[in-house]
């Protein structure tokens, strides 16, 4: 089975940024690439080709869903499970960005020490129901 | 090596709390360029997205609270800004108190982050100083200290100081009283300590704050001991003879064996980062380095044992269909919310006053008013901004709910409604309001209720008392030398005091009194249903066990004592009687040389102590006096104890503000006529209260209190406005001079 490696942030706030590093890395153990805007993602996103993004809903400039629907027209992001991050966790909320794509929804603040934990779980979910959609 | 990712977490988070102050003074600057440019979009934008950053990131670094009310800024704002309409005046007001809250959280947190750690040099004291001394040691006594302080009186506290208080109590209407049951049983803690003089004296200081403790000195018997009273939880020294590290590996078994883990507290001299660890591998819950302060680990064995356990939310629910109040009531209740229906709409003040609900739902249409009209009413009254509304309706144009939300609104439940979407809408906005309102009614350094609120549950709890005929007993209580405290050892220590006093209190009285901080050092307590000879048996048990109480300071241990004051109903048939009549008994007990509880002796005229020196040698004006009803406006609690005794000899009636801003909200009891302000809330950049209070207390005389030293700036204040100025401390004859002054103005301005 394949495993989660690479991690694109994105998030605006560099205070988040800098647990986040941390949380995904030293904790967590993976490779951690941080962007600040929708817009830095897009730029890097095709050649940093990671197993999984994460995407601050609300960034000034390009918002969470658009940078999604912009990753997503990009064929080698087309699957690549995204996580919004946001700090409106109502029940109508969630559903919006399970709609339009999102693989789940993380709850700002999150807790630094478990965030990896979270973030694998999602990802396994998330691949299985690929591959259980795909065979 | 790479360091660890808990000490790096600590690094940043230590620098995220040393910009708190900058973040939060930039969410106040745009906020009121907001107001200045009369809620301008783009600066509404900018403001919302300061709160927004600062709401995401304030909880990832441990400051929740800070993190809730920027939260509650920013949703404030987006309503706003999605809605496209100006804000109504109270959604404003609400988003104003957030604000003042949030300045007011962020200078606490600066005080937290710069709390120092632990310290390992002390040794701990191995016996426990005798109960009524002041401190413990004489070479502890700070320099300062008048020979007063370190020379207790070592008789009996004087409780009664006069001959004929029995008679006067034994007019009292005799009256069966409830058994007084401390709050909730006893919870049995394990102390696991291998020194036993430590063990014997940490015991001694935990069953001061109602712990049932078991002292047990190896480690052998732990297991059956845990086994056989299941303990609440266990404190544990680390460092036994058997090996380093012997405690939290005994516990790591233990843990081992439960389905539930039992909290754990350790202590050891200890403090460096493996015992630290060790303690965290084994389960520990806590950790300290000795010498231990008894608050601090008061503090941690409440939170652990669920001491502060949380009440169930309440709802009312306003529909005239009661079939349908009734089923959301059911499934809320179902979901462990304590919920209320009413059909009458007529009816929702009396409820809110009564049932104090968390949150109101509302139903749309009604025949008697709808529910917008009534969200109107509701609103109006300050108390009541914070109070989330959620309109049930099977309204579906967008447009009509938007002018809904517009009215004060907090959310749009559609009906017909799923019973279980219900409960999670509301829930989590009932949790939201709660924590709200908890900032606002309690007193943020100790959790008990402020100023303004015990004041007011005090006039409902004195409306009872008369209602039901039953006893209703007052304390105030003043910790002794206070200041010295805070001059010798720092506000930190200080603070640490108070908080500890403040959880004594809470421990040993009943859920049903009132227990508030009335400011600075001074505490009010209301018992009810209890006559004033219970309240003196209860309160200088108190007493005692807070003489015997250690607190830590930066040259070791020390001890505080307090004086208390107490009167009650229905010897004093009026709330402010009762009051002066109890801080005319604090001040007897100040003056007797401080350490005891004096009852007051009954009577209507408060405070004769005074009164008969003054009152002999001051010419009282011929003519009558108007009734001065004052209210002062101080923050400084001596300024405000020196004057208070005065006005009670001289027989006003007065109440106290700390600050002029809310004095500006003050309701009943009293209409003030005149107005003691200190002149530091009028000075410099404070300069526009005097134009605010003069506007407010249009009928009223100001004048300025100052200390003596600072004439010249009182003269001033004069010029700019105030009508008169007061120096203190009192000389003889001063406050009946100005009165003088002040009638005799008031006599040529009819």
């Amino acid at each position: 089975m394949a495993s989660l490696q690479k991690i694109l942030f994105v998030e605006d706030d560099p205070d988040i940024q800098m647990v986040a590093q941390l949380a995904l890395e030293a904790v967590g153990g993976y490779t951690v690439q941080m962007c600040s805007s929708g817009a830095e993602a897009l730029a890097v996103a095709e050649q940093f080709a990671p197993d999984l993004i994460l995407l601050d809903v609300m960034m000034p400039g390009m918002d969470g869903p658009t940078t999604l629907a912009e990753l997503r027209k990009k064929p080698t992001l087309a699957h690549t499970p995204v996580v919004f991050m946001t700090a409106r966790v109502q029940r109508h909320e969630i559903e919006q960005y399970l709609a339009i794509g999102a693989a789940d929804v993380i709850s700002k603040p999150f807790d630094p020490m478990s965030l990896s934990a979270q973030v694998a779980a999602i990802w396994k979910k998330a691949y299985e129901a690929r591959s259980s959609g795909t065979v | 090596m790479k360091p660890d990712p808990a000490e790096q977490f600590e690094a940043l988070r230590r620098r995220y709390a040393a910009q708190i102050s900058d973040r939060v003074a930039a969410i106040i600057a745009a906020w009121q360029q907001l107001e200045q440019s009369d809620w301008e979009k783009s600066v509404g934008i900018e403001t919302r997205q300061l709160a927004h950053k600062l709401a995401g990131s304030a909880a990832m670094f441990g400051f929740v609270d800070l993190g809730a009310v920027a939260r509650e800024i920013d949703i404030g704002l987006k309503e706003w800004l999605e809605l496209d309409q100006p804000l109504n005046a109270y959604k404003r007001r609400h988003l104003a108190q957030q604000i003042a809250l949030l300045q007011r959280l962020a200078t606490e947190s600066k005080v937290t982050a710069l709390l120092p750690p632990l310290t390992t040099t002390q040794e701990p004291v191995a016996n426990p100083p005798e109960p009524a001394t002041l401190l413990s040691t004489q070479e502890q006594v700070p320099a300062n200290l008048p020979p007063s302080a370190s020379s207790p009186t070592q008789e009996a506290p004087l409780h009664l100081p006069s001959p004929e208080p029995a008679e006067s109590l034994r007019k009292t209407p005799v009256i069966p009283f409830a058994p007084r049951e401390q709050n909730g049983r006893p919870r049995a803690i394990i102390v696991v300590e291998d020194d036993q003089a430590f063990a014997t004296n940490l015991s001694e200081q935990l069953r001061l704050f109602n712990y049932d403790v078991h002292v047990i000195h190896d480690l052998e018997g732990l297991p059956t001991l845990v086994r056989a009273i299941n303990p609440a939880a266990i404190i544990m020294d680390i460092v036994f003879p058997s090996g380093d590290l012997a405690g939290t590996e005994a516990i790591a078994a233990i843990q081992r064996e439960r389905t539930e883990p039992v909290p754990v507290i350790y202590l050891s001299q200890r403090d460096d980062f493996a015992a630290r660890l060790a303690a965290v591998r084994s389960g520990g819950h806590a950790y300290f380095a000795k010498p231990v302060d008894a608050g601090r680990l008061i503090e941690a064995l409440d939170r652990l044992t669920g001491a502060e356990e949380s009440t169930p939310l309440r709802v009312l629910i306003v529909d005239d269909e009661p079939e349908f109040g009734q089923r959301c009531a059911q499934s809320l209740e179902a979901a462990g919310i304590y919920a209320r229906a009413i059909t009458d709409p007529r009816e929702t003040l009396e409820q809110l006053q009564s049932f104090q609900p968390d949150l109101l739902i509302l139903d749309m249409y009604m025949p008697i008013c709808s529910g917008i009209e009534l969200a109107s009413i509701i609103r109006q009254q300050d108390r009541y901004v914070g109070m989330p509304i959620v309109f049930l309706s099977a309204e579906t144009n967008r447009s009509r709910q938007q002018s809904a939300l517009s009215l004060g609104a907090d959310d749009f439940l559609a009906k017909p409604i799923q019973l279980e979407d219900l409960v999670s809408a509301i829930s989590a906005r009932a949790v939201r309001a709660r924590y709200i309102k908890r900032f606002l009614i309690r007193d943020s350094l100790t959790g008990l209720l402020n100023h303004q609120a015990v004041e007011e549950e005090l006039s409902r709890e004195f409306a009872r008392a008369e209602r039901l005929h039953q006893p209703l007993a007052i304390a105030i209580i003043d910790l002794d030398h206070f200041k010295r405290i805070n001059d010798s050892y720092g506000h930190v220590v200080g603070d640490q005091v108070l908080r500890s006093f403040a959880r004594l209190l809470q421990q040993r009285l009943r859920k049903s009194d009132l227990i508030g901080r009335h400011g600075g050092e001074e505490f009010l307590v209301a018992l009810p249903n209890t006559s004033l000879i219970e309240a003196r048996t209860l309160i200088d048990a108190i007493r005692n066990s807070f003489a015997a109480l250690r607190h830590y300071g930066p040259t070791g241990p020390f001890v505080v004592t307090f004086s208390a004051g107490i009167a009650g109903y229905p010897q004093h048939r009026s709330q402010i009687g009762a009051m002066q009549a109890a801080d005319a008994a604090l001040y007897q007990a100040k003056r007797a040389g401080r350490n005891r509880v004096v009852v007051d002796t009954g009577g209507s005229e408060p405070a004769t102590v005074h009164a008969a020196t003054t009152h002999q040698d001051q010419s009282i004006p011929a003519t009558p006096a108007p009734n001065w009803r004052a209210l002062i406006i101080s923050a400084n609690g001596i300024q405000r104890r020196l004057l208070r005794q005065e006005l009670a000899a001289h027989g006003l009636m007065y109440d106290l503000i700390p600050d002029v801003e809310r004095a500006l909200t003050y309701q009943a009891p009293i209409t003030p006529n005149l107005i003691f302000v200190d002149m530091t809330q009028i000075e410099g950049t404070r300069i526009a209260n005097l134009m605010l209070l003069r506007e407010h207390f249009a009928a009223a005389r100001i004048v300025t209190i100052a200390p003596a030293v600072a004439e010249q700036r009182a003269v001033a204040s004069v010029t700019f406005g105030a009508d008169d100025y007061l120096l203190i401390p009192l000389a003889t004859g001063a406050l009946p001079a100005l009165l003088n002054r002040l009638s005799a103005h008031e006599r040529s301005n009819p």
